[in-house]
């Protein structure tokens, strides 16, 4: 039996990737195959394999980067290197993305919810209901989290050995898939930064959760894994989805799997199994909202005074205020993903490797060991 | 020679009747600095002086028995002996303690010769089964509070605490919330000396460790700790030990009260430390690590650290053959869902998504509801609070009457709201399966809580469908993921990468295939060498920097 001192809130390298690969796989699920057929077609497949691969060129870029963080998160980091006033603008802005993250997640699988089971409940009593509970389990730390991450990853598996093999795989039709790049490696390209976009979102929790990881030196791998394995899900959610709907249809859908599990039956005994399905989605769903909203927290407390469960419930409220507003419907949400995609991403890379130059100017003889920091510290 | 006459001892006295007490009480002391702790005095070899301040301390009360004697006659020495006439045995005090002292107290013993030391009259009573020796009055009060008497000799500044205690306690019976077909029917009784011999009974090994602490200032409960050395962890161990530590109350009664200080999360809604009155259950949970507090004054004892699994767990798990008990362990995970779950997901279904149910029962379920004037979720709330109405009144009322009222309470109310009309057939079966459900878990606590879960879902369910009722569950799942019990996490077991665990926890393995030997501790793998050595691997950049000066 492992020990760990009350209040101590660390997480295992493996908890972090399950962690990051829990919270993409719902993402996935819900909308991303879209975004990535959408203009690929019948190669969205090939677009979710490539921007699997830039995912982790990014992830080798993080860990380098995430090493030099030591005992401290971004945050930290940030102020000792840009000053005060820089550096809590640059922290300010990825807290930015990972609460906009937070509110997307939640307001999509909102918007999923109204279809599938609610549609005469305002979107709004829904949006701020579904964030109450995430604000819950964020506030209740990273440790909690991490080990949820366990069991929710393995209630999606399980998910999803109903929904693929049993449904959609032996009604493939692998004409719709092949021949590949027909229309060349344009379109491809073009529909990378969309997904890609959500895969760098999550893979910028560890730049919070870092001093919290047991196992520091283990977070290359750990970063790697949690892209890999949303990756694999992504080509197989894209094959399949093309391959049951065509690129055509494909591309219309805004939420591919649930199109799927609506053809779903258990023997003629159960129906409308999306319904069910979507039931079982609310954890990931609630998991993904919950580690972008610690994490965003988790820097917030960094440059503040706050202690990170007060900066989660002020970053709760944050996004209740955002969900009761007049919103966006699905459709609108991931056009806007679509068009910010490409500029959040370049910002994303342009604050790590400004700051990453920046220290290296400042302070060219940090050490950068793989072993400098020794245990995870103590959350406040 | 003068023949001295021997004093006889006195005839027990009470220290005060009741005419005789003053009407006012005495005055307390005004300030803090005029108390002084008892177990801060020291004993005075002047009796009179220990005399005095005992009447000062437990003068007050009528049960306190005072016997003085003098030892050799009118040269002899004064000795007093106190004990509390309901908690000591006065027989044995007086058979292996007052006679002995009357008959070795001959006058010719104290003439020129030395006065008798402590040492001398503990050899002259060793007819006694145990003597301690005290030297504050502290010590000698809790002697006395145990049901043990105490011995003062003049001129020694120490006193005897003679082991006599006699107090009645409950005869070993059956547990009563832990029923067995084919285990044992012995239960842990209020007497910890009783429940500590039925643990040492089934467990003789070298390796058990049973430790004493004394909880609450003015109560002075004992509270016992046990666990097998070579196997619990030493670091919960001491984590125990210095929760209990921590502890201060002055009262201490159920173990309860332990079990909220000492846990991790005291607010949490799930028992998340385990509850037994089971003797072998502490056994065999010492041979897997965890640690047992025992409490004077109530059956339950605390076993610690807990995981879900441990809800789980019946008595006759291990008697019964291993698919049956297996097939009832997944009933009873079974059991616990539905308990939870099935009445919010009624009312979810009906309310929300009918569709989801086969058309049939659907519209048999619509037949049933015609004319009822409430919406579902209220009738449902209803027949719940009902149904736990009538579920406390079974426990309160006397046992024989008890459980014929809440099965004739239950069917009688049911069929009446269908007849009445207020609510319909398929709700009141399923709020009577939800509530048999419930009760199908061994663990009370366990019970409990979920069926406290099974209100907030009920509202969720009635608003937002199965969005709601997965919500509380998505709630549930995490607040359990996120607690601990003594460090240990509370769903160990249900992680991946613990498929042995969690099949161990899901089923009961046949004897057969259970290794003979209990597995080797951490502290059997010291004995047996020092752990292998790993090579220090240097750090990546410190690697880089030693390549670069050997190359310059």
């Amino acid at each position: 039996m492992r020990v760990r001192q009350q209040g101590h809130q660390a997480i295992s390298a493996r908890q972090l990737w399950l962690l990051i690969a829990a919270s993409r796989v719902a993402v996935i699920t819900a909308t991303l195959p879209v975004l990535t057929t959408g203009r690929a077609g019948r190669d969205a497949w090939i677009a979710s394999l490539l921007m699997t691969l830039a995912a982790v060129i990014f992830s080798v870029l993080l860990a380098s980067f995430v090493r030099r963080l030591g005992r401290q998160s971004f945050a930290e980091y940030s102020l000792d290197v840009w000053g005060a006033w820089l550096g809590r603008a640059m922290t300010l802005g990825l807290c930015g993305i990972l609460l906009a993250g937070a509110f997307a997640q939640l307001r999509t699988f909102t918007d999923l919810i109204t279809v599938t089971a609610l549609p005469n409940t305002p979107d709004w009593t829904l949006s701020i209901i579904a964030v109450l509970p995430p604000t819950f389990v964020a506030w209740r730390g990273l440790d909690g989290l991490g080990r949820s991450a366990e069991i929710v990853i393995t209630l999606l598996a399980l998910t999803f050995v109903v929904i693929f093999p049993l449904v959609s795989v032996p009604e493939l039709e692998w004409r719709w898939i092949l021949p590949v790049m027909e229309h060349g490696l344009s379109p491809i390209l073009s529909s990378i930064p969309v997904g890609l976009v959500w895969f760098l979102a999550f893979s910028l929790t560890a730049l919070a959760a870092y001093p919290h990881v047991d196992q520091r030196q283990r977070i290359l791998p750990t970063l790697i894994m949690g892209n890999v394995v949303a990756g694999a899900v992504l080509v197989l959610v894209s094959i399949v989805v093309v391959g049951q709907f065509g690129p055509a249809e494909a591309a219309k859908l805004l939420s591919p799997v649930y199109s799927l599990v609506k053809n779903l039956q258990i023997g003629g005994i159960v129906r409308r199994m999306e319904i069910l399905v979507v039931a079982i989605w609310v954890p990931a769903a609630g998991l993904a909202g919950a580690f972008l909203l610690w994490a965003a927290a988790r820097l917030l407390a960094g440059i503040t005074s706050l202690q990170i469960r007060h900066a989660v419930l002020l970053g709760g409220a944050i996004v209740v205020v955002a969900a009761a507003l007049p919103h966006p419907n699905l459709f609108e949400l991931v056009t806007w993903q679509t068009r910010l995609a490409l500029p959040l991403i370049l910002a994303i890379l342009a604050v790590i490797i400004s700051t990453w130059a920046m220290d290296l100017i400042r302070r060219p003889g940090r050490h950068t060991s793989r072993r400098s920091a020794g245990g995870a510290s103590r959350e406040k | 020679m003068k023949r001295r006459a021997i004093r006889k001892p006195t005839a027990p006295r009470k220290r005060h009747d009741a005419a005789n007490r003053p009407e006012t009480p005495v005055a307390p002391p005004t300030t803090d600095q005029e108390i002084e702790q008892p177990s801060e005095i020291r004993i005075s070899p002047d009796i009179k002086v220990n005399r005095s301040t005992i009447d000062e301390i437990l003068g007050h009360s009528d049960d306190l028995i005072q016997h003085d004697l003098r030892l050799g006659g009118q040269r002899g020495v004064d000795c007093t002996v106190y004990y509390y006439q309901a908690m000591a045995n006065s027989d044995f005090l007086h058979t292996h303690v007052l006679q002995p002292l009357v008959v070795w107290a001959r006058p010719s013993f104290y003439e020129g010769g030395p006065r008798p030391d402590l040492q001398e009259i503990r050899e002259r009573l060793m007819v006694a089964t145990q003597i301690l020796e005290a030297e504050s009055l502290g010590d000698v009060l809790i002697g006395l509070f145990n049901g043990h008497g105490a011995l003062f000799v003049d001129g020694i500044d120490k006193a005897m605490i003679v082991r006599a205690a006699g107090f009645k306690s409950r005869s070993l019976s059956e547990p009563m919330n832990e029923t067995s077909v084919r285990g044992p029917f012995e239960g842990l009784t209020e007497d910890i000396e009783t429940s500590t011999s039925l643990i040492r009974r089934r467990y003789k090994s070298p390796h058990l460790v049973i430790r004493n602490l004394i909880i609450g200032d003015e109560s002075r409960t004992k509270v016992r700790l046990v666990y097998d050395q070579h196997i619990a962890p030493p670091a919960i161990v001491r984590e125990v030990e210095r929760r209990l530590g921590q502890i201060k109350r002055d009262i201490l009664i159920y173990s309860a009260t332990i079990e909220h200080l000492i846990s991790d999360h005291p607010y949490a809604l799930w028992p998340i430390l385990e509850r037994t009155e089971r003797a072998e259950r502490i056994v065999d949970q010492m041979t897997q690590g965890r640690v047992a507090i025992l409490v004077d004054g109530t059956p339950f004892a605390v076993l610690l650290p807990a995981t879900a699994s441990n809800y789980f767990w019946a008595p006759d798990d291990q008697s019964e053959p291993f698919y049956f008990a297996a097939l009832m362990r997944i009933m009873r995970v079974i059991s616990l869902v539905i308990s939870a779950f099935m009445t919010p997901v009624y009312v979810a279904l009906v309310t929300f998504h009918p569709e989801m149910i086969p058309l049939p029962l659907m519209l048999n379920i619509a037949v049933s509801q015609e004319g009822v004037p409430f919406p579902l979720i209220f009738i449902a709330f209803v027949m719940e609070i009902v149904i736990e109405v009538v579920r406390e009144a079974g426990i309160r009322l006397p046992r024989p009457v008890g459980a014929a009222t809440s099965i004739v309470g239950t069917i009688v109310i049911g069929q009446a709201a269908i007849t009445a009309g207020f609510a319909p057939p398929g709700l009141v079966v399923v709020v009577a399966v939800a509530a048999i459900a419930s009760f199908a878990l061994p663990d009370y606590g366990a019970a409990v809580a979920f069926r406290l879960l099974r209100f907030p879902a009920l509202l969720a369910g009635g608003l937002f469908g199965l969005y709601g009722v997965s919500s509380v569950a998505m709630l549930a799942l995490f607040d359990l993921c996120s607690i601990k019990s003594f460090g240990v996490p509370f769903l160990a077991m249900y992680t991946p990468g613990r498929g042995v665990q969690l099949l161990e926890s899901l089923f009961i393995a046949p004897p057969r295939l259970v290794s003979a030997k209990r597995k080797m501790s951490y502290r059997d793998r010291y004995r047996a060498g020092p752990p292998p050595r790993v090579k220090a691997r240097a750090p990546l950049a410190e690697n880089a920097l030693a390549r670069k000066t050997k190359r310059k």
